[in-house]
């Protein structure tokens, strides 16, 4: 015996499944042969490369993507150009004032930096790379740094060089050019000269 | 290609409910099948690979035409899936008592009523009934376990049922 339940889905699904086989089929049109030959010749005729390229570009191109990372990318470069106009070059180096690095240069460097404990020297020394030279020139120049410190008889510097681990002697004028710098590492290495 | 152009514009047709979009992907179908002959492996029939291509192709283009679609009407009014558009079905009293009308009505009820399934349905429904594909080609087609397809089949049928009671 049968369940009237089970029965009555069983012949509605027969019905559907004979509905849908009742549908009729479509063919393809008579130039189908034609239009497919001429498809596969242009295929062929196409670069591999490109066609896959230009395939991927037809899938994945949009419109609305396109003009969110357009959008995203402008207000990146407008944060990134408003942070550089709005930052002291000078202030690079946290915790060091530029008016600290101003006071040292003002002095004697290697004077001064002679002095200093090592912690402060190589503060200073990563300042310093901060500073411009123009700045400085002018300050160790007026400073009369040439009667003091490493400045020899014979118009030469004194100068540790961190290269060649070894002093060298270099005339005053050349080394004029971060002279803080040579300053700086004479004092923190060799602090007797 | 002779023997399955038919197979497969008819097999697209039902998936898109389109018969210029159908020609068109039946095609590019048989274009990739030549042009990446290399790449078919003997392991399975050719005709489980060359619906393999179509169902891909049609499933990309399905999906490409879903992202740029309108929004239809009765999607407002429905709470359900989007996919599932309900269709509306004639009057029996209003059709005429012509037996080609009456068949033409419900040919264009089903045809509309298989487009309305979710893709996911109307896939191994399509291949099952209507291309009479058995379930283990259906289950290579679509690259699903067999029992994943009966269950689609299955719950395909039964939204079917719904929106054709009255013509079963």
């Amino acid at each position: 015996m049968e369940c009237t339940d089970c029965s009555s889905y069983s012949d509605q699904t027969m019905g559907l499944i004979a509905l849908l086989k009742a549908q009729p089929r479509v063919e393809a049109p008579s130039d189908f042969d034609f239009k497919l030959r001429a498809r596969i010749a242009r295929a062929k005729s196409e670069p591999e490369s490109t066609s896959i390229l230009g395939h991927l570009w037809a899938k994945t191109f949009s419109w609305g993507q396109t003009a969110t990372a357009a959008a995203a990318l402008g207000l990146v470069l407008t944060f990134v150009t408003y942070n550089y106009m709005h930052t002291d070059p000078n202030a690079i180096v946290q915790g060091v004032s530029t008016s600290a690095v101003a006071s040292l240069t003002e002095q004697a460097l290697p004077a001064a930096a002679a002095s200093l404990p090592t912690e402060a020297a190589k503060t200073t020394r990563v300042a310093s790379r901060n500073v411009h030279q123009p700045v400085l020139m002018p300050a160790l120049e007026k400073s009369g740094v040439e009667n003091q410190g490493n400045q020899r008889n014979d118009g030469t510097w004194k100068a540790y060089n961190s290269e060649k681990r070894q002093i060298v002697a270099a005339p005053s004028s050349s080394t004029l050019v971060g002279a803080e710098g040579y300053a700086v590492k004479t004092a923190a290495f060799v602090p007797s000269i | 290609m002779r023997r399955y152009r038919n197979q497969i514009t008819n097999y697209v047709y039902r998936m898109w409910n389109d018969y210029d979009r159908a020609v068109d992907i039946a095609q590019e179908t048989f274009v990739r099948v030549y042009m990446h002959a290399d790449r078919y492996q003997a392991t399975y029939n050719f005709s489980t690979y060359i619906y393999r291509i179509a169902y891909n192709l049609a499933i990309t283009e399905l999906r490409q035409r879903k992202r740029r679609r309108l929004i239809p009407l009765p999607t407002f009014f429905s709470d359900k899936d989007s996919q599932e558009i309900e269709v509306e079905l004639p009057d029996q009293k209003q059709v005429l008592a012509d037996d080609a009308m009456i068949d033409d009505e419900r040919r264009r009820a089903v045809s509309k009523a298989i487009a309305s399934l979710p893709d996911i349905y109307r896939a191994p429904l399509v291949l099952c009934d209507i291309e009479e594909k058995s379930y283990e080609e259906i289950s290579e087609i679509l690259g699903l376990p067999a029992g994943t397809v009966k269950s689609r089949i299955n719950r395909a049928r039964n939204l079917l049922k719904e929106k054709l009671r009255e013509f079963i």
